[in-house]
């Protein structure tokens, strides 16, 4: 009785410590968002500072930080639409059709995750320029756009879905594309969840291909806007802090809403 | 409404033939029951004729019409999987509509025909209900519900049966049974329940390893089966085979135990195997006599494990037996139930016995 209650102890002491050591760094950045330059170093994380919202409105006033936001967003939600509908295609194919060039195609796609951006964002760079894409949405979005991984888990997903549920669909007449909007997608909905809040961040934080193929003050997205800010030469802690609140609420307003389902199909992805 | 013509099919998957040339006709209106052991192409064969697979060699017409190269939409066949492949995210209604909504047909037109296919099946208080939340009886019968709602002119079923407990399964048996009788759309079931396919069907075809062993209505097929594995796959409990060999017209066990039974007219000499079902095996004051090994009362019947000069027998009496192991009784052979085959190929050996 008193050893399994010291367990739960020693277990939620230990939770509490991790989950401590997570938000710790948050807790600081909220706390030091409101605060002077002065304060920070010198008050307590849990000191609510004296500059009130202060910072925020200073650091907008300073850049055109909604127009950084608007291309954030637009940036990732076509990143995010382009990955679910490719993703949930290669993914359909890859799991339940069998073709010669097949095992090609997969090869190709597990080089194309094996090579990192940066090493082939020199001619990367060189063909968008070629297009005449350089500060333009188009260059700035669908050269990365799309996120291999998402076929991955799409993949992975489908392959446990039973051939019986796409048979008969077949025998009762739908086309391939209406089996996989009626009968698959629906039952890899929580897969796609995860497709999509990973590749919603991680084009939110993308950082070197924009600040490769932008240099138009309006068309950076956040994290360049954000860089930019901060390289001045006298840089304000509290208003940094008050532009990375403003730009890590949008991922967790998303990740929150969608926190069901990315649960649910984590684990699944990792289960099976 | 169509009749199959299955003419001289293959299939190979690979380099490796698993279906060899099989041919057999299913006429428009009627069961038929295809059924064997584990791995002998019954699916295979059901789904060449849905079109989910394709055929290597050979030609098969729905309707009199060649659907070799016919996609599985166009064949108007309809299929009741063995896991029922009902859809979880979609409720009992839009489960039988599927097919109806993929021909784009009008919402009203769908409702109408779902509330009709379910009075059908019983299935109207369930129609809001998604698939977790039925029993597998149901399940089977939403899969059977979103195959005639289409009315199809051939239906399809892979052991529709199989993940059903006892019970359930009698009574989907009579349902299904029903269901074309007031269908009379040609079905074609794979199972590999002989019952099932001897209740059910018009026509059962028996294959093993790719092949066609037998195809005829049930009750032939229990009656004079063509040779040794249709006449053990058929019945239950299995037939009896013994050896014996012919000599002198007179029928023999190896070991020279006679039967007291001989040949009405033609005269075979050498090996054979002698077959009896074990319903066609009565007890007599002056049969031959057997050594009881067990016994095995039913209720309405008894089994018995019986030897037989050092063959051991297994026969089934409507009687109720009061025996015990040891106890020495008598049999008789029914000879107008005696069933002959060549030791070697297993072919039947017809011929006319008599008692002596
Ligand atoms: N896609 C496939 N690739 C290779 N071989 C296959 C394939 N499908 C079936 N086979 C082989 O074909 C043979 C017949 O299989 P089939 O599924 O038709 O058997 P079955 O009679 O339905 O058996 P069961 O009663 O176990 O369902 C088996 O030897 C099987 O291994
Ligand atoms: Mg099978």
């Amino acid at each position: 009785m008193t050893e399994r209650l010291f367990h739960r102890l020693a277990a939620w002491s230990l939770l509490a410590f991790a989950t401590f050591l997570t938000l710790y760094p948050v807790a600081w950045m909220l706390s030091a968002s409101l605060k002077s330059s002065g304060e920070i170093f010198t008050t307590s994380t849990f000191h609510l500072g004296s500059r009130g919202f202060g910072n925020y409105l200073s650091a907008f006033g300073e850049r055109p930080f909604f127009i950084y936001l608007l291309n954030s967003v637009a940036a990732a939600s076509v990143s995010v639409i382009i990955t679910v509908v490719l993703g949930v295609l290669a993914g359909y194919s890859f799991a339940k059709f069998r073709y010669r060039l097949a095992p090609l195609f997969w090869l190709v796609v597990l080089i194309s995750v094996m090579i990192p951006l940066e090493a082939i964002v020199i001619p990367l760079f060189l063909e968008v320029h070629a297009f005449g894409w350089t500060n333009t949405y188009a260059g700035l979005i669908l050269p990365t756009a799309f996120n291999v991984v998402g076929i991955f888990i799409f993949r992975q997903a489908i392959i446990s879905i039973p051939d019986a549920y796409i048979e008969a669909a077949r025998i009762d007449g739908a086309s391939e594309l209406k089996i996989l909007r009626l009968v698959v997608l629906p039952m890899v909905l929580p897969s796609a969840v995860v497709v999509a809040v990973l590749t919603f961040n991680l084009a939110w934080n993308s950082y070197l291909w924009p600040l490769i193929v932008t240099s138009d003050d309006l068309m950076r997205t956040l994290p360049l806007g954000m860089a930019a800010f901060q390289a001045g030469f006298d840089t304000k802690y509290g208003e940094v802090m008050a532009v990375s609140v403003f730009g890590a609420l949008p991922t967790a307003v998303f990740f929150l809403m969608l926190q069901r389902y990315f649960v649910e199909g984590a684990v699944a992805s990792g289960v099976k | 409404m169509s009749g199959v013509e299955i003419t001289n099919v293959s299939k190979s998957f690979g380099s490796l033939e698993t279906i060899h040339g099989i041919s057999f006709s299913i006429e428009d209106g009627s069961f038929v029951a295809l059924i064997g052991p584990s791995g002998c192409g019954k699916s295979t064969m059901l789904r060449m004729i849905s079109g989910l697979e394709t055929i290597s060699d050979g030609t098969i017409s729905i309707g009199n019409k060649l659907a070799n190269a016919l996609p599985p939409k166009d064949r108007d066949v309809a299929m009741v999987f063995q896991n029922y492949a009902i859809y979880p995210h979609m409720t009992v209604a839009e489960n039988i509509g599927f097919p109806l909504r993929l021909r784009n047909l009008a919402r009203a037109e769908i409702d109408k025909a779902v509330t009709e296919t379910a009075a059908i099946l019983n299935l109207e208080p369930l129609l809001k209900r998604y698939p977790k939340a039925l029993s597998g009886g149901q399940r089977q019968r939403v899969a059977m519900g979103r195959a005639i709602i289409r009315r199809p002119s051939v239906f399809l079923f892979d052991e529709p049966l199989s993940n059903l407990d006892a019970n359930l399964r009698v009574q989907m048996r009579a349902e299904i049974k029903k269901l074309h009788q007031t269908l009379g759309t040609t079905m074609i079931y794979v199972t590999h329940d002989q019952i099932e396919a001897m209740t059910m069907a018009d026509k059962v075809v028996v294959l093993r390893d790719g092949r066609v062993e037998q195809s005829g209505p049930p009750l032939d097929l229990y009656d004079r089966p063509a040779n040794r594995f249709v006449a053990s796959f058929i019945g239950s409990p299995a037939m009896n085979f013994l050896d014996a060999e012919a000599v002198d017209g007179e029928i023999r066990l190896k070991g020279g135990q006679s039967l007291r039974l001989r040949f009405a007219a033609t005269h075979p000499e050498g090996k054979l195997v002698f077959g009896i079902r074990p319903e066609n095996i009565g007890l007599s004051g002056d049969g031959l006599p057997v050594r009881v090994d067990l016994v095995e009362p039913t209720g309405a019947e008894t089994h018995l494990e019986l030897d037989l000069a050092g063959h051991s027998l297994v026969a089934v009496v409507r009687e109720r037996v009061m025996t015990s192991p040891g106890d020495v009784l008598h049999v008789t052979f029914d000879p107008r139930a005696i069933h002959l085959f060549d030791p070697e190929t297993g072919e039947a050996k017809p011929a006319e016995v008599i008692a002596v």
